[in-house]
């Protein structure tokens, strides 16, 4: 907010209205704050958006608050009025006293609560009996509430709901959960206003019709124009012609650490949780007299440990925090004024989010330094840069229609006093995610909670929900306890808890790593090297030690694909460069792999997609370089192996990165431009791409998810007797018997399409090969690896050798052909 | 398909439908049957379909397969007490009154505290460890002064790592010096991963073949 000098008011005779509040803070309302606070008066909905800033918690906040000061006074709390969704349950105490701070000096007599799964029992005691005037929860506590039979006089006073970060939960199953809990809150209010908080994105459109529902009318307001942000780069002092991933991270240490010193205090993000543990032992090695200064954040570690971290951090006492996307969200640390990039940020918004952790001292701009792991991903920041400057902002895809949220959502509806099928069908259909669910999905979806579904009619004992007169009600009280528990759809690895010896917790390691340890192996985490001692009761017992580590956890789900907009704009630098336009220190730096590339291959125009085979000792490679993200990559890869396997019997060795894939066989590849192609048409897509990728393995791990939200799978409860243990079942179990007894289950339907969606990006591999089918496709004959196949290179062999002997490997490689430029140079 | 191994100087088939048979004795041996335990989940409010029709339609066809005469259950012949259902309870009567030349003898398992089995199985039910040659049947896999243990309990699976990053994880049978526990027979039970010791020998059960790898 903007500064104004310090005014010292008179103690006024009246509580102040809202401007003096802020005047006395040296704020003075932006404009965007009096349109939303306009709006509201007006009875309207709808969505602040802005990249970066402060002043959207108050512009959505202080419609409701004016309004109620424009009313008679009230001596005690008035019912529930303001609900605000928060995705992270974390931020839900610092929100609550933001929300807190004006009430007492407006002279509103209004109380503020918190709900989240983290609130103790004498607290749920005291809501259950009233709900606060403001309340903050999650999407999984209010759709608990909402579960209960009382919900409708609970929310009978609701003016306002504020869904914050909705941009967060848009594109997930949580997000699907606000929505139908939004059309409960609006079937009990229908002048209900909601507001929501977002960052600027790509489809604005289809996140306010998520969120108002579609078809009702919604004012999307701009926030804070965002502060300039300036992103820059560490360049390697020398830039090697051949990189391969990975290798260059902790060289550029020296230079990050003087960057550091810099700063009063500095963000260090990371793309991965192993990556944050690594760096942070880097930099307390080359710096220990940092120690106590520094500390590292992430998802996995102790709750009150990451506490510690972020209240140092709002305090200033840190130098420096080494974290993953566990502080893109959040509260703003003010004295933070730099933040650095670990490797590519592989999305634009992502940069800009991350980017504006920091700056928010007044006259600073936002300023972010990357440091890349991989000299092409130079490329990538000058990328980045102008798609920001050209605002090419990714879209979040909104979740379509799962009917495993719906099942919970029947049950749920179930236990709140029941339902009548056409009442719930008509309002579950003024979502954004069922606006379009078909008479025949529903049914399913009703079968499936009363009876079971089609495979269940042999067994009519079978019973979840059922039929009490008109109504659909949940009996059991069994059943309905056990459903409150689950609800919810977030799902994480099966985690084990790391604890030293003597008792303290430091956080969680996914049980796969936790089963490989054996004793005496060491491991960094939470910014400790521990010695592990033994697993037992689900718990990894350590001790520390001073001795160097001897392997590093890993967590799934680390590798993010560079994103739609980024690989675009990515696309564009090389056609810059192609032309021979170098702009900018990051492809300045580049520009001697360039020359190699363009002097033994090609370096593509925008129109282009580049092919290179080669034969080596390991066989005949093919590479393709479409630039459209791992995860396209994998899928175009397995569709091109598959669909040249069945022109012809081969075997192919696959890899894929960011910028292409590669294929290796020990026969010739025989395909020229136009076959390729060929290869790549999109007749039959969806059927060969889920052929060629082994689907239905696939499918049986997303079904994991699927079957946990529709409440198949129960999630381990803590002092679950015997009965729970009984009822412990895997999720494959599950796929299986369903497979055999009930082949056209829609939960399976939706497995496989949830496969195709998450694990492929099945859409944009879809919109990529219609861009193919546009391109030219360029086939270059190599006599040694290009640039851009070198890493693809490697990253195969990183499947096959062991990662020490496999850098040595590399490196032997990557000085051959080094020589091999030099002398062709020469 | 099966494998012929040698335990104790006795030859045993390890079977591809998770059951073992030892030919001299003409005794088909099985672990962890856990009848009743989709219907566990169905008292429950949870829809899983199937029942021990499955369970019960393979276990006749392992008997008509090898010609065992004699079948021995290594304990969890139940999942759980809400399982023992009346549509159960006759299934299971009627199986065993259509072979009334099987012998049987069901060794308890830490599951069938859930109930007595029905009348028809009353003979076959043993509440004590049963020595039968150089072997031990029990339910529990701990070693025995009496004999080689044969055990279920754990549903042992074992882990293999490909290329790739890619993991499978298969049923398989566990055979320790003093120990060997074999899966679960049970169609609709999961299996846990084990760490064999490297003296150890593990078949794993890929499709219809039995497959030794190194523990």
């Amino acid at each position: 907010m903007k500064r104004r000098p310090p005014i010292a008011p008179a103690a006024p005779p009246h509580p102040p209205t809202v401007e003096q509040w802020m005047a006395a803070r040296g704020w003075t309302p932006f404009a965007f704050q009096r349109e939303v606070w306009a709006a509201y008066r007006a009875g309207e909905s709808g969505l602040i958006h802005s990249a970066t800033g402060t002043g959207k918690t108050y512009a959505a906040y202080f419609g409701a608050v004016l309004e109620a000061l424009a009313e008679p006074p009230q001596a005690a709390p008035p019912p529930l009025r303001v609900l605000w969704v928060t995705p992270l349950r974390a931020l839900s105490n610092d929100t609550a006293m933001s929300l807190q701070a004006p009430l007492a000096a407006l002279g509103l007599a209004w109380d503020v609560g918190v709900r989240t799964g983290d609130t103790p029992s004498a607290a749920r005691a005291r809501q259950r009996k009233r709900l606060p005037t403001v309340f903050v929860t999650t999407p999984e506590s209010l759709t608990l509430l909402l579960t209960h039979a009382d919900a409708r006089e609970k929310f009978a006073g609701l003016r306002c709901v504020v869904v914050d970060e909705w941009h967060e939960l848009l594109g997930s199953k949580r997000g699907v959960l606000t929505e139908l809990a939004l059309a409960r809150l609006r079937a009990f209010q229908p002048g209900l206003r909601v507001w929501g908080l977002s960052a600027t994105l790509g489809n604005l459109d289809t996140a306010m019709e998520a969120l108002v529902g579609p078809g009702r009318p919604g004012r999307t307001v701009r926030g804070h124009v965002p502060k300039p942000v300036a992103v820059d780069s560490i360049l390697p002092p020398t830039v090697e012609r051949f990189p391969w991933a990975g290798h260059l991270g902790l060289t550029l240490l020296p230079q990050v650490v003087a960057a550091v010193e810099e700063s009063r205090s500095a963000l260090i993000f990371t793309n991965t949780r192993s990556h944050t543990e690594t760096w942070y032992q880097a930099i307390l090695a080359a710096r220990p007299d940092w120690a106590g200064r520094m500390a590292l954040h992430h998802g996995s570690l102790d709750r009150t440990a990451r506490d510690w971290v972020e209240d140092q951090l709002r305090a200033g006492t840190l130098r420096c925090v080494v974290c993953t996307s566990s502080l893109d969200l959040g509260v703003d640390f003010a004295p933070v004024d730099r933040v650095f990039q670990i490797g590519s940020p592989k999305g634009v918004a992502r940069l800009l989010q991350r980017a504006g952790r920091s700056g928010h001292q007044p006259g600073t701009t936002s300023r972010v330094t990357c440091v890349p792991t991989n000299v092409l991903e130079l490329a990538e920041v000058a990328a980045a840069r102008a798609a920001i400057a050209a605002g090419e902002i990714e879209g979040r895809e909104p979740v379509g229609k799962p009917l495993d949220v719906l099942a919970q959502h029947l049950v749920s509806s179930a236990l709140a006093g029941g339902f009548r099928p056409a009442e719930l069908l008509a309002e579950v259909r003024t979502t954004r995610a069922y606006q379009t669910l078909t008479d025949g999905e529903w049914a399913w979806v009703l079968d499936f909670v009363t009876r079971g579904g089609e495979s269940l009619r042999a067994y009519p004992e079978f019973r979840r929900v059922e039929l009490d007169a008109d109504r659909y009600v949940v009996a059991d009280a069994k059943i309905a306890r056990r459903h409150r528990q689950s609800v919810g759809t977030i799902t994480s690895d099966a985690s084990t808890e790391v604890r030293f010896l003597r008792g303290g917790r430091l956080g969680t390691v996914e049980e796969s790593f936790a089963a490989r340890l054996k004793a005496g192996d060491r491991f960094p985490f939470a910014g400790r090297v521990l010695e592990f001692v033994r697993l037992y009761q689900m718990t990894v017992w350590v001790r520390r030690t001073v001795r160097p580590a001897t392997t590093v956890p890993r967590w799934s789900g680390g590798r993010l694909p560079l994103s739609g907009a980024l690989a675009a704009a990515l696309r564009r630098q090389f056609d810059g460069a192609a032309r021979g336009r170098t702009e900018g220190p990051e492809m300045m730096a580049l520009r001697p792999i360039l020359d190699v590339q363009a002097r033994w291959s090609r370096v593509p125009r925008s129109h282009e997609v580049l092919v290179e085979q080669l034969t080596t000792r390991a066989g005949h490679h093919l590479f393709v370089y479409p630039f459209e993200g791992r995860l396209v990559h994998e899928g175009l890869a397995a569709l091109t192996a598959y669909r040249l396997s069945r022109l012809r019997p081969q075997t192919f060795t696959l890899a894929a990165n960011d910028y292409g894939f590669e294929l290796v066989s020990p026969d010739p590849i025989d395909v020229d431009a136009s076959g390729l192609k060929f290869l790549l048409r999109t007749e039959e897509l969806t059927d060969d791409v889920a052929a060629s990728l082994n689907a239905t393995e696939l499918a049986k791990r997303q079904f994991r998810e699927v079957a946990r939200v529709a409440g198949l799978v129960n999630p381990g409860l803590p002092h679950a007797g015997r009965t729970a243990r009984q009822l412990q079942a895997s999720s494959g179990l599950f796929y299986d018997v369903f497979r055999e007894y009930d082949p056209d289950n829609l939960l399976l339907v939706q497995a496989r399409r949830e496969v195709l969606d998450r694990q492929l990006e099945f859409s944009r591999l879809a919109r990529a090969i219609e861009r193919i089918d546009a391109s030219e496709v360029v086939l270059v004959r190599l006599r040694h690896p290009s640039p851009f196949a070198f890493p693809l290179l490697v990253d195969r062999l990183r499947e096959a050798v062991s990662s020490e002997k496999l850098a040595d490997r590399v490196k032997r490689m990557a000085a051959a052909l080094e020589r091999r430029a030099g002398e062709q140079a020469e | 398909m099966s494998a012929a191994i040698e335990l104790c100087g006795e030859r045993i088939e390890l079977r591809a439908d998770r059951s073992a048979f030892w030919p001299r004795r003409q005794t088909l041996i099985v672990a962890d049957l856990h009848f009743g335990k989709a219907d566990t989940f169905r008292a429950e409010g949870i829809a899983v379909p199937g029942g021990t029709a499955s369970t019960l339609a393979r276990l006749a066809t392992a008997l008509d397969r090898t010609g065992a005469t004699r079948l021995v259950v290594l304990g969890d012949f139940w999942h759980a007490r809400s399982g023992r259902t009346p549509g159960i309870m006759s299934e299971l009567t009627d199986w065993r009154i259509e072979r009334p030349e099987v012998q049987i003898e069901v060794v308890k398992g830490n599951h069938d505290r859930a109930g007595l089995p029905p009348e028809a199985w009353s003979g076959d039910w043993r509440s004590d460890d049963v020595a039968d040659g150089p072997f031990v049947y029990r339910h529990h896999p701990e070693s025995s002064e009496v004999g080689y243990v044969l055990a279920g309990h754990l549903h042992p699976a074992f882990r293999l790592f490909g290329a790739g990053r890619q993991t499978l994880s298969l049923p398989c049978f566990w055979l320790g010096i003093r120990v060997a526990v074999l899966p679960a027979f049970g169609s609709f039970t999961g299996t846990a991963n084990v760490r064999p010791g490297v003296e150890d020998r593990v078949y794993v059960i890929a499709d219809d073949e039995v497959i030794p790898v190194p523990a």
